[in-house]
């Protein structure tokens, strides 16, 4: 309606103008011209517009039929009926037809396609069959050119009936056409009547006379407005008719008006078709590559979608690229693509011109042939703002096309090319292209993924080495390139698993911490924190030697940050159990001690072993840090959580007891002796099955004997004696015992102790010496019975070395001697003497005196018994025992010099001079005989005297002898003895003593005066405290 | 040698006591500390002590002396005890203690208390003849000849160690020599012992002069 109302005021405009003052340039009044004109357009309800318009005409004409405006009048009327009939015609422009339906999609869309919106390839839904489109896209292009379709739409408008087989409309028009060519041959306009007579002719499906007329337009006016859409029209006829070559010399003739026309692009574009379906590929090619460059040229921006997918152009632009396609793809593929380009220069649009074939071999179920297209491109043109998306295609094509090994390839491929590090991303932001690198990330993952499961396949067990350094590649690939993805801690988390599986358990420990820590708190945290504890065990066991020990360490730390980072882990409490063990056994005590009281302090509820195995490592860790007191309480704990008939019992029984027990060492180094002794002896109470309960009592007797607490020493070494009869140290105690009672002054029951040492003792010496100092402490307790057989047992049981037993058998001699045992007191001296002279090289100088002095007693016996012998009558017979005794005595006393003891040499010559001195007294003194007369007797005494002097005088000589010692520095009681003798044998020579002055009768004065001194002493002196020395004072 | 103290002595008894000097080859006393004085005179020697004591403790000496003179010696002893310990310098208290001790038998304690008196004065001819007497009945007849010397050169005159030294060296010495010498000189000091003369007869019997 719109329509009708314009062409209404242009008719009425139009006359006016024709009326008034029209004629400036008549040759380019057409009816586009006419719609050209400004006009003022008014709302108007019109009805059949046309007709009234032709009304006019006709009225306008039947007024002036010869006027110069009629043919003018006769063209309008007649372009008015043809366009009343089959509408607008002749405007001088392409009226191109509209796209024709497509046919229906032959695949499904790329799932690419969404993503890229550069992507080149065609909508969803806009593919069609081949045959579809060579048909669709290289039929007419523009209205009326006389094909088939016209001459059905005309036969179809013609009335019912009607024997004529042209409507009147359009008869008429062309008579009045013929009428101006006829009537007005300098009619300025006649090609454009001929065109609109050709036009009309084509309308009414009279094609053969439609190309008459426009031939004739071709040769009267070849510079005519119309002539390239003439030659178009022409060449249209041809290519209908399969008159290629007509054709292509019609749509040549368009192209070589070049850009001028307005038929030019598409002149381009059927050229192009004619010769494609003549085969002439190559030749098409240049026309259709040449209609594309024209649209770059005059701005056409092929990366921009157009708003309208229907368009002709849009259309038009989209059939290039795919009929460019057939053409390669006739002319051999993407190599010939390749050679065009590289002989006739590269484009902006190649990748279009691949993709375009990719997706024409696609369509073909070609799907190497198109892989290989998208991967021609990617070769040449590595770094192209779509080469990305051309690597993905490859992939969805070969996994469209059943291909998983060369999917797999092309996944390699793009990932290697396109990974984030690689040449593209420096000339691409990552930001710009969120598809790649989101198809990236698939890519790894699937690739991962891909091989992880490869590898997992016992199938393929002979490449599972291979499958598993890819799969790490591109777990690698993808955890390098995205590692702060919301799903790459699981992608990190099949990684470690990957590295578990194939045993490579330390790097799998690394990459499960690194999940578990290093990214924000994710639901696997937890879990890989665990993982990787286990995996560290696992390489623990595979280890040995020092590396066993570092991956010791490693798990060891592993497990403590997993225990402080997810205490609530099910299995934190065993971790951490297991943590502190090693600690331990590394000896990292302080550290196996803190985890030891985490466990005991934050697992209260795990579990009675658990519980105990934590205080066994406090327990030994405190041990051996020297914190015995801990140590003890921590040992009393595991007791408390150990069974009674648990086989580890005894062990824990005597960790307790040692952790005491150090405590006692511990108070004995500080020299507390009562602390050291309360700690041994607590053992025989809170651990008294324990092994070491017995030293430690004997300890606890050694730190009171260093208290000096004999008395508590004495009781508990006693009780440790009695206690444990077989204990090592039982004779050690009983020598401490024996200490202590010597120390504490029972000297009888140190005596007793030694006695039992002596008589437990397996060492000869010991026993040796344990029995001596037996005697000798009997002795000191002066309990003279027990020495007397304490010596005794030991002269017996150890008559070596001889100067020990000789010193203990005069030791028994003297005990004799005082309980008045003279006979045995003389046996154990004679017995010295004959040890003495018997022992050879055994004897000493001790024996030698000891020896000695034994001779002198049992000499001395001999003078006692010469001098207890009177010579009373019978003389002689007395005589004779005296004389024997004598020589009986004088021969033990000069024996008695062999020994060269100076005391006893002394002794025996003191007592030789007495013999002789004695029996000169005896002589004197001896009885006279009865009957002797008075001067008998006096003859009697007179031969005795002579017979005694000699003896005296021989008496005299020998202690003379005894003072002769001195000189050679002896001087003893016998020496002075003799000296006493002499003194009264011959006072005149030794009766002299020492002199002195005696006391001193004052405190400040001593006045000596001289004994002859006849004057007293000075002034000073006073005479009463003079000392004189006529009083001698005899020593 | 001319000192203080010879100069007072020549003054009080030049004549007499400087033949004695040269006759038994000593030479003059050799100075002493002012508490202590040597006097020599024609007939013997003085010698002055300076003794800080109080009456009790000389009331108690002189009973102690007169106990010990009457053979009190135990008595004796415990008060000469109280008086060293109250005037520990009385060399004459220390010298009675040991002779003393010496009469009751206790030699080590005599010894102990001469050498004590001997600290206090090195030269007392008493105290030197006591320890030698003491060393002699120990067998040490070297070390009593050397105190018997060194009383007789602190007083030549002191026939107590003339004699003493004389009896040394003839009985336990065996020296017939030096007795003889010492006996001759004792004798001529001491006249009137005709033990002595016979002593030194016998003496030259033997020696065959």
């Amino acid at each position: 309606m719109r329509l009708a109302r314009i062409l209404l005021l242009l008719v009425l405009a139009l006359v006016l103008a024709m009326l008034v003052a029209c004629a400036s340039d008549p040759d380019r009044r057409t009816l586009a011209e006419l719609r050209a004109v400004e006009v003022e357009v008014q709302e108007v309800r019109v009805a059949d517009g046309l007709d009234l318009a032709m009304q006019g005409y006709r009225s306008y004409l039947a007024e002036n039929p010869a006027t110069p405006q009629t043919p003018e009048a006769m063209r309008r009327l007649a372009d008015l009926q043809v366009e009343k009939e089959y509408g607008i015609l002749g405007d001088g422009g392409i009226r191109e037809l509209p796209a024709p339906e497509q046919a229906e999609p032959a695949r499904a869309a790329p799932a690419t396609a969404a993503a890229a919106p550069a992507d080149p390839r065609p909508a969803a839904g806009e593919r069609e069959s081949e045959a579809d489109f060579e048909q669709r896209a290289a039929g007419a292009q523009l209205a009326s050119t006389g094909d088939a379709t016209g001459a059905e739409r005309f036969a179809a408008a013609m009335p019912p009936g009607d024997a004529s087989p042209m409507p009147a409309g359009p008869r008429e028009a062309i008579e009045l056409y013929k009428r101006i060519l006829a009537n007005y041959p300098s009619y300025p306009h006649n090609d454009q009547v001929l065109y609109q007579k050709s036009r009309a002719y084509d309308e009414v499906g009279m094609s053969e006379d439609a190309m008459r007329v426009m031939q004739r337009l071709i040769t009267e006016y070849p510079n005519s407005r119309y002539i390239d859409e003439v030659y178009f029209r022409r060449a249209e006829y041809f290519f209908v008719r399969r008159q290629y070559r007509d054709a292509e010399a019609s749509y040549r003739a368009v192209t070589t008006m070049g850009r001028g026309s307005e038929f030019y692009q598409l002149g381009l574009y059927k050229l192009g078709w004619t010769l494609y379906k003549q085969d002439f590929y190559d030749e098409a090619l240049h026309e259709f590559i040449a209609l594309l460059d024209d649209m770059v040229a005059i701005g056409h921006d092929f990366e921009q979608r157009p708003l309208e997918q229907d368009d002709p152009a849009t259309r038009r632009v989209a059939d290039t690229f795919r009929v460019v396609s057939l053409s390669f793809s006739n002319l051999g593929g993407v190599e010939v693509v390749q050679e065009y380009f590289g002989e006739h220069g590269n484009r902006r649009y190649e990748d279009r011109i691949y993709s375009n074939l990719g997706e024409f071999y696609f369509d073909k179920l070609r799907y190497q042939d198109a892989a290989k297209v998208y991967a021609g491109f990617i070769e040449l043109n590595p770094l192209h703002r779509v080469a990305p998306q051309f690597g993905m295609r490859v992939i969805e094509i070969y996994d469209a096309g059943g291909f998983p090994m060369l999917v797999v390839e092309a996944k390699k491929d793009f990932a290697t090319s396109y990974a984030l590090e690689s040449e593209y991303w420096r000339h691409f932001s990552v930001e710009e292209r969120p598809e790649v690198v989101s198809f990236l990330k698939s890519n790894l993952e699937d690739l991962a993924n891909h091989f992880h499961a490869l590898y997992q396949d016992e199938a393929l067990a002979e490449e599972q080495h291979q499958n598993y350094r890819e799969a790490q590649r591109w777990y690698r690939a993808y955890l390098s390139s995205f590692p702060q993805e919301a799903e790459t801690p699981a992608v990190h988390y099949q990684f470690a698993d990957l590295l578990f599986e194939q045993r490579d358990y330390g790097p799998a420990a690394a990459e499960y911490e690194r999940i578990a820590y290093e990214y924000p708190a994710h639901e696997q945290s937890a879990a890989a924190a665990y993982a990787a504890v286990f995996a560290h065990r696992q390489n623990q066991k595979l280890a040995q030697g020092e590396l066993h020990e570092e991956i010791r360490r490693q798990a060891v730390e592993s497990s403590l940050r997993f225990a402080a980072a997810f205490p609530q882990h099910e299995h934190a409490a065993v971790v951490l159990g297991a943590a502190a063990d090693d600690l331990y056994e590394i000896k990292d005590f302080e550290r196996a001690l803190a985890a030891g009281h985490t466990l005991i302090e934050q697992y209260a509820g795990a579990g009675v072993p658990l519980q105990r195995s934590a205080w066994v490592v406090v327990a030994h860790s405190n041990f051996d840090l020297e914190r015995y007191q801990a140590a003890e309480l921590a040992y009393s704990s595991v007791l408390g959580l150990l069974p009674q008939d648990d086989d580890a019992r005894p062990d824990f029984v005597d960790n307790l007891a040692a952790s005491i027990y150090k405590q006692g060492e511990l108070a004995n180094l500080a020299e507390d002796y009562r602390a050291a002794a309360d700690h041994f002896l607590r053992i025989r109470q809170v651990a008294s099955t324990s092994t070491i309960r017995a030293a430690a009592e004997y300890d606890a007797g050694a730190a009171l004997m260093r208290l000096e607490d004999w008395t508590m020493a004495a009781s508990v070494l006693e009780a440790f004696r009695e206690t444990h009869p077989e204990h090592e140290l039982n004779r050690e105690a009983t020598r401490q015992i024996a200490h202590v009672y010597r120390e504490d002054g029972q000297l009888a029951r140190a005596a007793a102790e030694h006695e039992r040492i002596s008589a437990e003792a397996e060492d000869p010496e010991l026993a040796r010496e344990a029995l001596l100092l037996a005697g000798e402490l009997y002795e000191q307790a002066e309990a003279g019975a027990q020495a007397l057989a304490a010596h005794l047992r030991y002269v017996e049981q150890f008559p070596e070395p001889v100067e020990i037993a000789v010193e203990t058998r005069y030791k028994i001699a003297d005990s004799y001697l005082k309980n008045t045992d003279p006979d045995a007191y003389h046996q154990q001296l004679e017995a010295i003497v004959e040890i003495d002279a018997a022992a050879g090289a055994a004897r000493t100088d001790r024996t030698r005196f000891l020896a000695a002095q034994s001779g002198l007693v049992l000499a001395s016996g001999t003078y006692r018994q010469f001098d207890a012998v009177q010579l009373v009558q019978p003389f002689e017979r007395s005589l004779q025992e005296k004389q024997r005794r004598m020589d009986a005595a004088l021969a033990a006393f000069n024996g008695l010099v062999d020994y060269q003891v100076g005391e006893v040499t002394a002794a025996a010559t003191f007592y030789i001079a007495e013999v002789y001195y004695g029996f000169s007294q005896a002589l004197l003194n001896s009885e006279r005989p009865a009957d002797l007369s008075a001067d008998e007797l006096l003859d009697y005494d007179m031969v005795i005297e002579e017979e005694a002097f000699p003896f005296e005088d021989l008496a005299i000589e020998v202690h003379e002898k005894n003072l002769e010692l001195m000189s050679a520095g002896v001087f003893n009681d016998w020496v002075e003895q003799s000296l006493d003798k002499l003194a009264d044998l011959m006072p005149g020579r030794y009766a002299k003593f020492e002199i002195s002055p005696g006391f001193l009768a004052s405190l400040e004065v001593y006045a000596y005066r001289a004994p002859g001194a006849e004057a007293p002493l000075a002034e000073p002196v006073e005479p009463a405290q003079m000392h004189s020395g006529q009083e001698p004072t005899q020593p | 040698m001319n000192t203080k103290s010879s100069m007072h002595l020549l003054r009080w008894a030049p004549g007499a006591l400087a033949g004695l000097l040269l006759a038994t080859g000593c030479a003059a006393p050799t100075p002493k500390s002012a508490a202590v004085s040597e006097t020599q005179h024609e007939s013997g020697f003085v010698i002055t002590e300076e003794v800080r004591a109080g009456a009790e403790v000389r009331a108690d000496f002189e009973r102690a002396v007169l106990l010990l003179q009457q053979e009190e010696f135990q008595q004796g002893i415990v008060l000469l005890e109280r008086v060293v310990e109250r005037a520990p310098e009385a060399t004459a208290a220390h010298i009675d203690l040991g002779v003393a001790y010496r009469e009751s038998g206790d030699l080590a304690r005599a010894e102990a208390s001469i050498e004590r008196a001997l600290e206090l004065n090195p030269r007392h001819p008493v105290a030197h003849n006591e320890l030698g007497m003491l060393h002699r009945k120990a067998g040490r007849f070297q070390s009593a000849r050397l105190h018997y010397e060194q009383a007789l050169a602190a007083q030549p005159s002191f026939h107590y160690a003339r004699r003493n030294l004389a009896i040394l060296c003839d009985i336990y010495l065996a020296d017939l020599e030096c007795a003889l010498q010492h006996y001759e000189i004792y004798t001529a000091a001491v006249p009137d012992d005709a033990e002595a003369s016979m002593w030194i007869a016998d003496l030259r019997n033997r020696a065959g002069q």
